[in-house]
């Protein structure tokens, strides 16, 4: 048998994504064809030489891996009797910049070539075309929204219409608390990179509250947020995981923060015709894991997702290390309940547990709402001609965290975005069926209202909840 | 009502749904009263014969053994309603009234077993914003105060469906992506679920890959008298660049579809016309597995000299197993596409004006493509 030591070379700034791809192993020639092939075997991607080991047969394999950006690679192996290991190395596409590499890789950026053709459309154009316009100047702010104004999100959830220039001029003029200023630019990319440790602080925090913030009960945690402003109007909100601790105690740098990157990006130019906003605003954590698997997830590829089911119930279960990973796995645990292999039943309590224990988190109570509303239980109690008002019923347990969800503001995670939406409309539709029109029934209608209104505005091919204006 | 196939529908098996709308009789150029924000929207000349290719894929290749084509319903809204593939059966045309009927129809058949196959197909327009994505039906713009009384909102759509039993669902989105924010949010409407989605111990556990003719905030392009681009890419996919081999052979399955559709995209629109269209896989999800080839899949092969303009003084040759099976004499384009059955090829380019000598290249070839590049210093 020989060892096939596996990994995806990219340069990522001097980070190595440890589940940074998902290989497949597929056995070609006649005297290995009996074999079966190995699927989902999760590959890193970086420059250290950290490797993924696969013992096989001698014989002719197919390497094919998916990065999460949906690109595949292919490698083939001739693998001779005797050969006790063989380096196999696949290469990525090239990124617009070294500094773009993990925007790259999560599928954020198009690659350097991609990037080059769209350049020589759009210069072939614009001397068709003898003119174009100038650019809009474009600026980052950075606001919590606990300190600019307690009623914004309450606001946002209770208002019977949502009015954007309302909105553009509350995020603009009341709750602006810092610039930030990208540190790598071209003349289409712009990074500004959060370092990791008590960067939006205004002083330093003292060690117990520091850690208030990272291990207590979550309640005292603000919600932060970036918003892009092209010509000092407010074209696009981001929900910031700040601050993101990289959950793995058994590698370097583990149990410590890591920074976020926020890249300012040229839209698409089909998409730049019909809208307002002439960039896209893309946020990404520097965690090592769990970037790859929020991307394979936004690209619908599940089956590569379900490779790291495993990892998934660990973020969960460290919870109070970082409640953003957790709801990270959380959405990939219910994505792949009932169609996959589960690592063990105790997730679900864990998603209880980051439901009730993160009050400013809405990602959890999303999770448990869309959790319980696909439980026998409310299936039996929705379909009931008389539904029973109790509070304490599931169904009505769904209703109020939904509703708890939509007033702690947008959920993290895009995901929850439309998690949220289906989940209210499920609420809406069975209380329509059931003739109820109560005041819960119309708090459900409203807030779907408004959860359908986010899910109009968001960058769907955002993992984190990106908000444009 | 216009089931093309029925066929044992109560048994396991797989049902289909095609809808091609190309005639909007209120968009610009069309014979009705004319919408006035029709944004530059008009009739559309692929989706009828999208859907009448697809159709025939379906009731002529579709092979899977477990879950064979069961039943097929087809609107179309067209310059015209019979077509040969039907036997020239009226196909009664894609309104929002027929395709509620329908779509009621293919859940109902859907609904009798957890193991049941559903595929959906639609061609035409589509408007998005966000997570939100309409699809209009032939009578968008008739209520010109609520137009999206006329549109199926797809995400609405999605959750309804996750309540039918059918555990596999299948979605085949050909329409345009292009971002529309203000279009949408001026109506606060998106279109109709077509199917409520109430609480359901189902939701958690249906498979619904969504496969989008492109990219969010990109078009989806076709030509006036021909399928579009993405259904010509997805049946050509369909022949082996969308498959994989597993125990039971080689099976063309949802999450392979796409990188296959992307290779035939790739030729028919970058490199034939210039322009961007990308499919993608949307809405997290598992293998489902569409359709099992009889044969050796297909898998397309691009050889191309560097620099571009080499390739057409190359005589390019492919061989295996030492016996030449194609061969590209000097001329044509800056790229010779072939297709090929899985295997080892050996590749060469030989210049008649000596140009250069770039040496033979043994490479593999399987699923869903390859690419062959001569490098000519």
């Amino acid at each position: 048998m020989t060892i096939l030591r596996i990994r995806v070379d990219k340069y990522l700034a001097g980070r190595n994504l440890r589940l940074g791809a998902v290989a497949d192993i597929v056995p070609l020639a006649a005297e290995t064809t009996k074999q079966k092939p190995v699927r989902g075997v999760v590959v890193p991607v970086g420059n250290e030489s950290t490797t993924r080991d696969v013992e096989v047969a001698p014989g002719r394999y197919l390497l094919q891996a998916t990065l999460p950006s949906g690109e595949l690679l292919k490698r083939y192996v001739d693998v001779t009797a005797g050969t006790p290991s063989i380096d196999v190395v696949l290469e990525s596409e090239d990124s617009p910049h070294e500094w773009l590499g993990v925007q790259h890789l999560l599928g954020s950026v198009p690659s350097r070539a991609r990037v080059e053709r769209q350049t020589r459309q759009e210069a072939e154009e614009s001397l068709t075309l003898f003119a174009s316009a100038a650019p809009p100047s474009t600026a980052l702010y950075w606001f919590d929204a606990s300190r600019a104004d307690d009623s914004f999100f309450s606001w946002l959830s209770s208002a019977d219409a949502i009015d954007d220039d309302a909105l553009r001029y509350l995020v603009g003029n009341i709750i602006r608390s810092g610039q930030l200023e990208p540190q790598l630019t071209d003349n289409r990319f712009r990074k500004a990179e959060i370092p990791a440790v008590g960067a939006l602080a205004e002083s330093p925090l003292p060690q117990a509250l520091d850690q208030l913030f990272r291990h207590g009960d979550g309640s005292v945690q603000p919600r932060r947020f970036v918003a892009l402003m092209e010509d000092d109007k407010v074209r696009a909100i981001g929900a910031m995981p700040h601050e993101w601790v990289y959950v793995n105690y058994t590698r370097p740098g583990g149990g410590l923060p890591v920074p976020i990157e926020i890249l300012i990006a040229p839209k698409s130019r089909v998409a730049s015709k019909v809208q307002r906003a002439a960039n896209r605003l893309s946020i990404a954590v520097g965690d090592p894991d769990v970037a790859s698997m929020l991307s394979f997830l936004g690209h619908g590829n599940l089956q590569a997702a379900s490779a790291m089911l495993e990892l998934a119930s660990e973020w969960l279960y460290g919870k109070f290390e970082n409640p953003y990973a957790a709801a990270a796995g959380g959405y990939i645990l219910i994505s792949a309940d009932g169609v996959a292999d589960l690592p063990e039943q105790h997730w679900k309590d864990w998603l209880r547990n980051l439901a009730q224990h993160f009050s400013w988190l809405p990602d959890g109570k999303i999770q448990l709402a869309a959790l319980i509303l696909g439980s026998p239980e409310a299936e039996a109690i929705a379909s009931a001609p008389h539904r029973p008002a109790d509070v304490g019923n599931p169904f009505e347990k769904a209703r109020d965290l939904s509703l708890q969800a939509l007033a702690a503001g947008p959920p993290v995670f895009a995901f929850g975005v439309r998690m949220l939406l289906d989940n209210l409309t499920l609420l809406a539709n069975a209380d329509r069926q059931s003739g109820a029109d109560d005041k819960r029934a119309r708090m459900t209608q409203r807030a779907r209202d408004v959860a359908r209104w986010l899910s109009l505005r968001i960058d769907r091919a955002q993992p984190f909840t990106v908000i444009r204006l | 009502m216009t089931i093309v196939k029925q066929d044992q529908p109560n048994d396991v098996g797989t049902h289909a749904l095609v809808i091609g709308v190309g005639r909007y009789p209120h968009l610009k150029g069309g014979d009705g009263a004319e919408f006035p924000e029709h944004e530059e929207m008009g009739q559309l000349g692929s989706p009828p014969f999208s859907a009448v290719k697809f159709s025939e894929w379906l009731l002529q290749n579709h092979n899977n053994p477990d879950k064979p084509l069961r039943s097929l319903d087809v609107l179309i809204s067209g310059p015209t309603s019979r077509y040969p593939l039907f036997d020239n059966v009226d196909i009664e045309p894609a309104t929002t009234n027929n395709i509620e009927q329908a779509v009621a129809r293919w859940h109902t058949s859907g609904n009798r077993h957890r193991e049941n196959l559903l595929v959906f197909f639609f061609c035409g327009h589509g408007v998005s914003s966000g997570e939100e994505q309409s699809l209009l039906t032939q009578d968008f713009g008739q209520r010109q105060n609520s137009p999206f009384e006329d549109a199926i909102s797809f995400g609405d759509f999605l959750i309804g469906m996750r309540g039918c039993q059918a555990a596999q669902q299948l979605y085949f989105i050909d329409a345009c992506r292009t971002v529309s924010e203000e279009y949408l949010q001026r109506y606060r409407f998106t279109g109709r679920p077509l199917v409520d989605g109430v609480p359901s111990r189902n939701l958690g556990k249906v498979q619904q890959p969504v496969i989008s003719a492109s990219d969010l905030g990109a078009a989806a392009y076709g030509e006036v008298t021909k399928p579009s681009f993405f259904t010509r890419a997805l049946l050509r996919a369909l022949e082996g660049a969308g498959s994989i081999e597993l125990d039971k052979g080689w099976a063309v399955c949802s999450d392979m579809l796409t990188p296959g559709i992307n290779a035939f995209l790739d030729r028919f629109v970058t490199r034939a016309h210039h322009l961007e269209q990308v499919a993608m896989q949307t809405n997290p999800s598992k293998r489902v597995e569409l359709h099992y080839l009889a044969g050796a899949p297909l898998v397309p092969v691009d050889v191309r000299c560097n620099p571009d303009d080499h390739t057409s003084h190359a005589e390019l040759t492919c061989a295996r197993s030492g016996q030449v099976i194609q061969t590209k004499p000097p001329g044509g384009d800056k790229v010779w596409e072939v297709e090929l059955t899985p295997g080892e090829y050996e590749f060469r380019a030989r210049f008649p004006d000596n140009r250069c000598a770039p040496q033979p290249k043994m490479r593999m070839v399987y699923p869903p493509s390859q690419r062959i590049k001569f490098d000519c210093p």
